[in-house]
Protein backbone atom coordinates (compact mmCIF):
# COMPACT_ATOMS: atom_id res chain seq x y z
CA UNK A 1 0.00 0.00 0.00
CA UNK A 2 1.60 3.45 -0.93
CA UNK A 3 2.22 5.94 1.61
CA UNK A 4 -0.44 8.03 0.32
CA UNK A 5 -3.36 5.94 0.28
CA UNK A 6 -2.44 4.79 3.67
CA UNK A 7 -2.44 8.57 5.09
CA UNK A 8 -5.44 8.89 3.34
CA UNK A 9 -7.67 5.93 5.34
CA UNK A 10 -5.72 7.85 8.42
CA UNK A 11 -6.97 10.73 7.57
CA UNK A 12 -10.12 9.47 7.04
CA UNK A 13 -10.57 7.01 10.37
CA UNK A 14 -9.65 9.56 12.77
CA UNK A 15 -11.60 12.57 11.24
CA UNK A 16 -14.10 12.02 8.43
CA UNK A 17 -15.38 8.85 10.20
CA UNK A 18 -15.92 10.74 13.66
CA UNK A 19 -18.03 13.87 11.65
CA UNK A 20 -19.84 11.36 9.20
CA UNK A 21 -21.06 9.74 12.33
CA UNK A 22 -22.24 13.03 14.05
CA UNK A 23 -23.73 13.91 11.17
CA UNK A 24 -26.14 10.77 11.17
CA UNK A 25 -27.02 11.07 14.39
CA UNK A 26 -28.10 15.00 14.04
CA UNK A 27 -29.45 14.84 10.79
CA UNK A 28 -33.46 14.00 10.54
CA UNK A 29 -33.00 13.13 6.60
CA UNK A 30 -29.82 11.38 6.07
CA UNK A 31 -30.47 8.01 7.30
CA UNK A 32 -33.96 8.03 5.59
CA UNK A 33 -32.00 8.75 2.25
CA UNK A 34 -29.04 5.99 2.57
CA UNK A 35 -32.00 3.44 3.27
CA UNK A 36 -33.73 4.87 0.27
CA UNK A 37 -30.89 4.42 -1.81
CA UNK A 38 -30.60 0.73 -0.64
CA UNK A 39 -27.36 1.22 1.80
CA UNK A 40 -29.22 -0.16 4.61
CA UNK A 41 -32.57 -3.10 4.86
CA UNK A 42 -35.65 -1.98 5.59
CA UNK A 43 -35.39 -3.88 9.06
CA UNK A 44 -33.35 -0.54 10.52
CA UNK A 45 -35.22 1.83 12.39
CA UNK A 46 -33.66 5.05 11.30
CA UNK A 47 -34.95 7.38 14.57
CA UNK A 48 -33.43 4.64 16.83
CA UNK A 49 -29.91 4.26 14.71
CA UNK A 50 -29.65 8.47 15.20
CA UNK A 51 -28.43 8.19 19.14
CA UNK A 52 -25.79 5.66 18.81
CA UNK A 53 -24.75 7.13 15.83
CA UNK A 54 -24.12 10.52 17.20
CA UNK A 55 -22.91 8.92 21.12
CA UNK A 56 -20.23 6.96 18.37
CA UNK A 57 -18.97 10.13 17.06
CA UNK A 58 -18.70 12.20 20.37
CA UNK A 59 -17.02 9.12 21.58
CA UNK A 60 -14.28 8.87 18.79
CA UNK A 61 -13.80 12.76 18.50
CA UNK A 62 -13.65 13.56 21.94
CA UNK A 63 -11.94 10.92 23.73
CA UNK A 64 -9.98 8.50 20.80
CA UNK A 65 -8.60 11.52 18.68
CA UNK A 66 -7.52 14.00 21.92
CA UNK A 67 -5.94 10.61 23.31
CA UNK A 68 -4.34 9.99 20.33
CA UNK A 69 -2.87 13.29 20.12
CA UNK A 70 -1.72 13.40 23.98
CA UNK A 71 0.28 10.14 23.65
CA UNK A 72 1.73 11.39 19.85
CA UNK A 73 2.99 14.36 21.77
CA UNK A 74 4.56 12.68 24.72
CA UNK A 75 6.44 10.51 22.62
CA UNK A 76 7.43 13.28 20.59
CA UNK A 77 8.84 15.19 23.48
CA UNK A 78 10.94 12.13 24.51
CA UNK A 79 12.05 12.24 20.79
CA UNK A 80 12.90 15.65 20.98
CA UNK A 81 14.76 15.32 24.17
CA UNK A 82 16.34 11.76 22.99
CA UNK A 83 17.66 14.55 19.73
CA UNK A 84 19.11 17.11 21.84
CA UNK A 85 21.02 14.72 24.02
CA UNK A 86 22.72 13.26 20.71
CA UNK A 87 22.99 16.78 19.31
CA UNK A 88 25.20 18.00 22.50
CA UNK A 89 26.85 14.71 22.63
CA UNK A 90 27.97 15.57 18.81
CA UNK A 91 28.86 19.18 19.47
CA UNK A 92 30.92 18.22 22.21
CA UNK A 93 33.01 15.69 19.91
CA UNK A 94 33.08 18.51 17.36
CA UNK A 95 34.25 21.03 20.11
CA UNK A 96 37.35 18.43 21.69
CA UNK A 97 38.41 18.00 18.18
CA UNK A 98 38.59 21.55 16.99
CA UNK A 99 40.52 21.94 20.47
CA UNK A 100 42.99 19.21 19.88
CA UNK A 101 43.74 21.19 16.27
CA UNK A 102 43.74 24.60 17.69
CA UNK A 103 46.29 23.33 20.80
CA UNK A 104 43.69 25.09 22.97
CA UNK A 105 42.12 23.23 25.86
CA UNK A 106 39.80 25.71 27.34
CA UNK A 107 38.81 27.64 24.10
CA UNK A 108 34.59 27.57 24.18
CA UNK A 109 32.81 27.04 20.52
CA UNK A 110 29.05 27.84 19.81
CA UNK A 111 27.65 26.34 16.51
CA UNK A 112 24.60 28.32 15.25
CA UNK A 113 22.52 27.43 11.85
CA UNK A 114 22.18 30.43 9.28
CA UNK A 115 18.93 29.81 7.67
CA UNK A 116 16.87 31.98 5.00
CA UNK A 117 14.87 34.74 6.36
CA UNK A 118 11.06 34.54 5.42
CA UNK A 119 9.93 37.41 3.55
CA UNK A 120 7.25 38.65 5.98
CA UNK A 121 10.51 39.02 8.68
CA UNK A 122 12.24 41.28 6.46
CA UNK A 123 12.41 45.21 5.96
CA UNK A 124 10.66 46.75 2.91
CA UNK A 125 13.78 47.65 1.57
CA UNK A 126 15.33 44.48 1.47
CA UNK A 127 12.07 42.77 -0.13
CA UNK A 128 12.15 45.55 -2.77
CA UNK A 129 15.84 45.35 -3.30
CA UNK A 130 15.51 41.13 -3.57
CA UNK A 131 17.99 40.48 -1.07
CA UNK A 132 18.28 37.34 -0.17
CA UNK A 133 18.88 37.44 3.92
CA UNK A 134 20.22 34.31 6.43
CA UNK A 135 19.11 34.30 10.04
CA UNK A 136 20.67 32.79 12.85
CA UNK A 137 19.05 29.95 14.94
CA UNK A 138 20.24 29.46 18.20
CA UNK A 139 19.76 25.68 19.35
CA UNK A 140 19.91 25.02 22.92
CA UNK A 141 22.85 22.07 22.68
CA UNK A 142 24.56 23.40 20.21
CA UNK A 143 25.27 27.16 21.34
CA UNK A 144 24.58 29.62 23.68
CA UNK A 145 21.05 31.87 23.43
CA UNK A 146 23.65 35.42 23.89
CA UNK A 147 22.45 38.47 22.97
CA UNK A 148 23.30 36.83 19.16
CA UNK A 149 19.11 36.84 18.96
CA UNK A 150 17.86 37.98 15.64
CA UNK A 151 20.93 38.23 13.83
CA UNK A 152 20.66 38.17 10.23
CA UNK A 153 23.19 39.03 7.19
CA UNK A 154 22.60 39.83 3.33
CA UNK A 155 23.69 36.75 1.73
CA UNK A 156 23.20 38.05 -1.71
CA UNK A 157 23.57 40.07 -3.87
CA UNK A 158 27.50 39.50 -4.11
CA UNK A 159 28.10 42.97 -3.60
CA UNK A 160 26.11 43.89 -0.76
CA UNK A 161 26.42 40.46 0.97
CA UNK A 162 27.58 40.70 4.76
CA UNK A 163 30.17 38.76 6.92
CA UNK A 164 31.43 35.57 6.83
CA UNK A 165 28.29 33.95 6.11
CA UNK A 166 27.42 35.95 3.17
CA UNK A 167 31.04 34.89 1.73
CA UNK A 168 30.24 31.17 2.51
CA UNK A 169 27.55 31.62 0.27
CA UNK A 170 28.86 33.02 -2.45
CA UNK A 171 31.77 31.09 -2.74
CA UNK A 172 30.21 28.27 -1.49
CA UNK A 173 33.44 26.93 0.47
CA UNK A 174 34.70 27.04 4.57
CA UNK A 175 35.52 30.38 5.55
CA UNK A 176 37.84 31.22 8.70
CA UNK A 177 38.75 34.43 10.27
CA UNK A 178 40.47 33.95 13.67
CA UNK A 179 40.42 37.54 14.71
CA UNK A 180 37.49 39.10 13.78
CA UNK A 181 37.89 41.89 15.31
CA UNK A 182 40.72 42.99 12.87
CA UNK A 183 38.37 43.62 10.27
CA UNK A 184 35.56 45.55 11.68
CA UNK A 185 37.91 48.70 11.40
CA UNK A 186 38.19 48.78 7.69
CA UNK A 187 34.48 46.93 7.88
CA UNK A 188 35.03 44.37 5.24
CA UNK A 189 32.77 42.34 6.26
CA UNK A 190 30.23 45.22 5.72
CA UNK A 191 28.08 44.86 8.86
CA UNK A 192 25.99 47.42 10.06
CA UNK A 193 26.01 48.72 13.97
CA UNK A 194 23.82 46.16 14.94
CA UNK A 195 25.79 43.40 13.59
CA UNK A 196 28.94 44.75 15.24
CA UNK A 197 27.12 45.49 18.13
CA UNK A 198 25.78 41.89 18.40
CA UNK A 199 29.80 40.35 17.05
CA UNK A 200 31.44 42.45 19.26
CA UNK A 201 32.94 40.05 21.94
CA UNK A 202 33.61 37.07 19.05
CA UNK A 203 36.88 36.20 18.00
CA UNK A 204 37.14 33.40 16.00
CA UNK A 205 34.35 32.68 13.11
CA UNK A 206 33.95 29.58 11.34
CA UNK A 207 31.34 29.21 8.44
CA UNK A 208 30.53 26.34 6.47
CA UNK A 209 27.83 25.82 4.00
CA UNK A 210 25.23 22.57 3.77
CA UNK A 211 24.01 21.74 0.57
CA UNK A 212 20.42 20.38 -0.88
CA UNK A 213 20.69 17.35 -2.93
CA UNK A 214 21.32 19.80 -6.04
CA UNK A 215 24.13 21.29 -4.71
CA UNK A 216 22.53 24.69 -3.43
CA UNK A 217 23.19 26.17 0.08
CA UNK A 218 20.58 25.66 2.24
CA UNK A 219 21.83 26.56 5.31
CA UNK A 220 25.24 27.85 7.21
CA UNK A 221 26.73 26.50 9.86
CA UNK A 222 28.56 28.99 11.75
CA UNK A 223 31.19 27.99 14.93
CA UNK A 224 32.56 31.05 16.97
CA UNK A 225 34.37 32.09 20.18
CA UNK A 226 35.38 34.71 21.82
CA UNK A 227 38.91 33.11 23.00
CA UNK A 228 41.25 34.33 20.72
CA UNK A 229 43.24 31.45 19.30
CA UNK A 230 45.70 30.62 17.32
CA UNK A 231 46.03 29.31 13.41
CA UNK A 232 47.62 26.47 13.21
CA UNK A 233 50.00 25.94 10.57
CA UNK A 234 47.50 22.96 8.39
CA UNK A 235 43.93 23.59 8.58
CA UNK A 236 43.56 20.72 6.26
CA UNK A 237 42.41 18.37 9.32
CA UNK A 238 40.07 21.27 10.40
CA UNK A 239 38.73 21.07 6.72
CA UNK A 240 37.98 17.46 7.19
CA UNK A 241 36.53 17.41 10.30
CA UNK A 242 33.64 20.28 9.57
CA UNK A 243 32.72 18.63 5.87
CA UNK A 244 32.22 15.49 7.68
CA UNK A 245 30.06 17.38 10.12
CA UNK A 246 28.19 19.53 7.96
CA UNK A 247 27.66 15.89 5.63
CA UNK A 248 26.12 14.11 7.84
CA UNK A 249 23.85 17.41 9.17
CA UNK A 250 22.48 17.98 5.95
CA UNK A 251 20.18 15.29 5.49
CA UNK A 252 18.54 15.72 8.77
CA UNK A 253 19.11 19.54 8.91
CA UNK A 254 15.23 20.24 8.73
CA UNK A 255 14.41 17.86 11.70
CA UNK A 256 17.24 19.59 13.88
CA UNK A 257 16.09 23.28 12.96
CA UNK A 258 12.46 22.50 13.98
CA UNK A 259 14.25 21.80 17.47
CA UNK A 260 15.19 25.25 17.58
CA UNK A 261 11.68 26.97 17.05
CA UNK B 1 1.57 -42.04 -1.76
CA UNK B 2 3.49 -41.01 1.05
CA UNK B 3 2.31 -38.50 3.23
CA UNK B 4 4.65 -35.71 3.67
CA UNK B 5 4.31 -34.08 7.51
CA UNK B 6 4.53 -30.82 6.48
CA UNK B 7 4.99 -29.67 10.27
CA UNK B 8 8.09 -31.59 10.47
CA UNK B 9 9.39 -30.01 7.37
CA UNK B 10 8.91 -26.82 8.52
CA UNK B 11 10.61 -27.73 11.90
CA UNK B 12 14.07 -28.66 10.24
CA UNK B 13 13.75 -26.50 7.07
CA UNK B 14 16.02 -23.58 8.17
CA UNK B 15 15.98 -19.76 6.66
CA UNK B 16 19.20 -18.79 4.63
CA UNK B 17 19.52 -16.14 7.75
CA UNK B 18 19.75 -18.94 10.39
CA UNK B 19 21.84 -20.88 8.17
CA UNK B 20 24.51 -18.11 8.49
CA UNK B 21 26.86 -18.47 11.46
CA UNK B 22 26.67 -16.21 14.33
CA UNK B 23 29.98 -14.82 13.06
CA UNK B 24 28.89 -14.26 9.85
CA UNK B 25 25.67 -12.91 10.22
CA UNK B 26 27.07 -10.19 12.66
CA UNK B 27 29.02 -9.50 9.46
CA UNK B 28 26.05 -9.38 7.25
CA UNK B 29 24.43 -6.99 10.02
CA UNK B 30 26.82 -4.24 10.03
CA UNK B 31 27.78 -4.52 6.50
CA UNK B 32 24.27 -3.56 5.80
CA UNK B 33 23.73 -1.07 8.50
CA UNK B 34 27.35 0.50 7.22
CA UNK B 35 25.03 0.65 3.48
CA UNK B 36 22.63 2.34 5.57
CA UNK B 37 24.70 5.14 6.85
CA UNK B 38 27.66 5.76 4.12
CA UNK B 39 25.22 5.47 1.49
CA UNK B 40 25.98 8.73 -0.45
CA UNK B 41 22.87 11.56 -0.34
CA UNK B 42 25.04 13.18 -4.42
CA UNK B 43 25.17 10.15 -5.83
CA UNK B 44 26.52 12.28 -8.99
CA UNK B 45 28.37 15.02 -7.69
CA UNK B 46 29.01 15.30 -4.14
CA UNK B 47 29.83 19.08 -3.24
CA UNK B 48 31.31 18.49 -0.36
CA UNK B 49 34.25 16.53 -1.93
CA UNK B 50 34.98 19.83 -3.41
CA UNK B 51 34.90 21.95 -0.83
CA UNK B 52 37.82 24.45 0.06
CA UNK B 53 38.87 25.89 3.66
CA UNK B 54 39.76 29.83 2.93
CA UNK B 55 40.89 32.34 4.88
CA UNK B 56 37.99 35.02 4.50
CA UNK B 57 40.99 37.91 5.17
CA UNK B 58 42.72 36.54 2.20
CA UNK B 59 39.50 36.03 0.26
CA UNK B 60 38.59 39.26 0.59
CA UNK B 61 41.90 41.00 -0.62
CA UNK B 62 41.53 38.74 -4.01
CA UNK B 63 38.18 40.41 -4.42
CA UNK B 64 39.11 43.59 -3.86
CA UNK B 65 41.91 42.96 -6.58
CA UNK B 66 39.96 41.78 -9.20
Amino acid sequence: MSKFVKHLLLIFWRFILPITFLYLGRSTTALQNLKDVGIFGEAIDCDKMRNPLFFTGIVISFIAIPTRLYFLELKNSSLRSALEVFMKYNKEILVELLRIEFKNSNANFNIRIFKTKRWFRKSWKSICEKQKMYEILNISPLGEKDNSENLSFIVSPKDESQGLVGLTYQSKNIMYDFDIQNNTINNDYRLDENQLSKTSRTRFVLTAPIFDEDSKVIAIISIDSETLLKEPKSMSNVKNIISNFCQKLHSEITVITSVGK
Amino acid sequence: MKKVNSKKNTHHKKSNIAKLSHKNRSIWARAYYGWLLEKNPFPKNNPYDSLEIIDANEYILKEKDS
